[in-house]
């Protein structure tokens, strides 16, 4: 031990063990953010062999082949292209939906948390409005406000915000009982302070959790709202989309064009799982 | 400075109402130290909480006033109320654990202080909070600014909260107890250091203890209270040599001659020999 520290490292070199130290401890974090990160840097940046929204009528319905890795579909859209670009929109969409159910589950989880008989009317009303089936709800909602991607963002608040208001709510009432909460008001601190400089940090850890947990939940609403058709307009890749376009193509065989983006669901949501998974063993571990 | 007049405070329970507090008067002298002592459940903590509004959402003052500085803290607004608490009244809790918020750093918890009453910058309140460890003996204070409560000793976390106490400069400190939670050997540096903070500021002090001969050792003035009423008060000489009520000859007997009560202050030989 001594040994090794005594060696110059470079800066690279510290950082690069300080991530092996980390996955040795928290593989599962390690892994699913390696993977998202190689799913993001992938859609934006590798090189496409097609273009993504530009069919070849010449070559349609085309088995995976040297030529296109993973076949092309009904259009003659080159399947590969498309899925690593579909993660443009769906990922940064199920991040910024997951973002905007977080802030919206503090700002009002948080002072939710206060007890009182407006505070407990509003949690009741919240489990009126989360016994419907959400994803009716949304497709409804989103059907009815128009086909605009804006409208996938909303559906995703409104299926996650109240699981974050719900969970922040119950962290929180469990810590205002704490002893330093009570100090921190002995310190005149308004309650306002208290919510977001005293209580705000100790939820955090729980807040990850869900987050991770959440996001993988959007890019499977994304990809259902897309296969029902709702939220994008055609030429644009999506994974919901391009499996809805596939699943009419199995029964006549072509299997290629329903299942590559199936996969791309399946990579993002266990990478995410994973990553839940890890900070839910740290958070429990500490 | 702080007096204390017919103090009444409730809780509602499952089985009712249930008067923690009944009748409680006493008076906090400026400049002088004064200590509340009685069993476990006599009602000492509740009565600081009722004084400084901490009282849980069950529980209620019912009757009585605290005037502190000229204002009734019972009847005052929560916005004045918080102006004074912290600011004018330093606490101390029981537990510093439990005082200290294990997520937040030592320093993010003095920013969190100072910042409930008064803007000031980073660096300004970096130089500050070294300079209140330092005065707290607390040592390697850089350490501690920038690490969490669960890597403290008690005693040093004590420290901590006690120098956060005193941020504000507070003319009241009120101690809950302040060693409870800690080791036998820290405890009488702990009450060490609070008294010469006290002293040194001419601040005064309402310390909750159920230890008597803490009383004896750090105290001018005592309030012995027993089942939420105050059954004797006084200056500690007195108390302490002619108790009045039967109760608190209990509690004197129930003391066992320590070696280190002769030199107590608020005590004549006479007291310590009659024992």
């Amino acid at each position: 031990m001594s040994d090794a520290a005594a060696i110059p490292k470079s800066p690279a070199a510290e950082v690069v063990t300080k991530i092996v130290n980390f996955a040795r401890v928290s593989p599962g974090i390690v892994a699913g953010v390696a993977v998202l990160l190689f799913l993001l840097l992938a859609s934006f940046l590798a090189p496409l062999p097609y273009d993504p929204v530009t069919p070849d009528p010449t070559s349609v319905l085309q088995p995976p082949s040297a030529q296109h890795i993973f076949g092309t579909d009904a259009n003659g859209f080159d399947v590969f292209s498309r899925v690593v670009a579909a993660g443009r929109s769906d990922l940064p969409l199920a991040l910024a939906g997951t973002l905007a159910s977080l802030v919206i589950g503090l700002l009002v989880g948080l002072p939710l948390s206060v007890k009182s008989k407006w505070s407990e009317g509003f949690m009741r009303a919240l489990d009126a409005f989360q016994s419907f089936p959400l994803i009716v709800l949304s497709v409804t909602i989103v059907s009815l406000t128009g086909n605009d991607i804006q409208n996938i963002l909303y559906a995703i608040v409104i299926i996650n915000g109240p699981r974050f208001i719900r969970l922040i709510r119950s962290e929180a009432l469990a810590i205002r009982e704490a002893r330093f909460i009570e100090a921190a008001i002995a310190t005149g601190a308004r309650p306002r302070r208290v919510m977001f400089r005293h209580i705000m940090p100790n939820v955090i850890d729980v807040c990850l959790v869900q987050c991770s947990l959440t996001t993988a939940n959007a890019v499977i609403v994304i990809a259902a709202l897309n296969f029902l058709g709702i939220g994008v307009s055609p030429p644009t890749p999506t994974w919901g989309s391009m499996v809805q376009v596939g699943a009419q193509a199995i029964s006549t065989g072509q299997w290629w064009i329903a299942i590559w983006p199936g996969v791309a669901i399946f990579i993002a949501i266990a990478s995410l799982n994973m990553l839940a998974n890890g900070i839910q063993r740290r958070v429990e571990g500490s | 400075m702080l007096r204390v007049q017919g103090l009444t405070s409730q809780f509602r329970g499952r089985a009712g109402v249930v008067r923690a507090i009944d009748d409680v008067s006493f008076e906090v002298p400026a400049g002088e130290a004064v200590g509340i002592v009685g069993e476990t459940g006599s009602g000492k903590s509740v009565t600081i909480r009722s004084i400084l509004g901490l009282l849980p959402s069950y529980g209620r003052v019912v009757a009585g006033s605290a005037e502190f500085e000229g204002e009734d803290l019972i009847k005052l607004s929560r916005t004045r109320l918080r102006e004074i608490r912290g600011a004018r009244i330093g606490f101390v809790a029981q537990n510093p654990f439990g005082a200290l918020n294990p997520v937040l750093s030592i320093e993010k918890q003095f920013r969190n202080v100072m910042r409930a009453h008064r803007r000031m910058s980073r660096a300004e309140l970096h130089d500050l909070a070294i300079e209140r460890l330092t005065a707290v003996q607390v040592r390697g204070p850089e350490r501690v600014l920038r690490g969490y409560a669960h890597e403290l000793s008690g005693g040093m976390a004590q420290r901590v909260v006690i120098a956060l106490a005193m941020l504000h400069d507070p003319p009241l400190v009120i101690a809950d107890e302040p060693t409870t939670a800690l080791d036998v050997t820290v405890q009488r540096q702990i009450l060490d250091l609070i008294d010469s903070q006290v002293k040194q500021g001419g601040r005064s002090l309402l310390l909750v203890t159920h230890d008597l001969g803490v009383v004896a050792q750090y105290c001018h003035r005592v309030v012995v209270m027993k089942s939420g009423r105050v059954v004797e008060t006084g200056l500690v000489a007195d108390v302490f040599t002619n108790p009045t009520h039967e109760y608190t000859k209990q509690l004197l007997d129930a003391v066992p001659p320590a070696p280190w009560a002769q030199e107590a202050p608020g005590l004549t030989e006479q007291a310590v020999t009659s024992r």
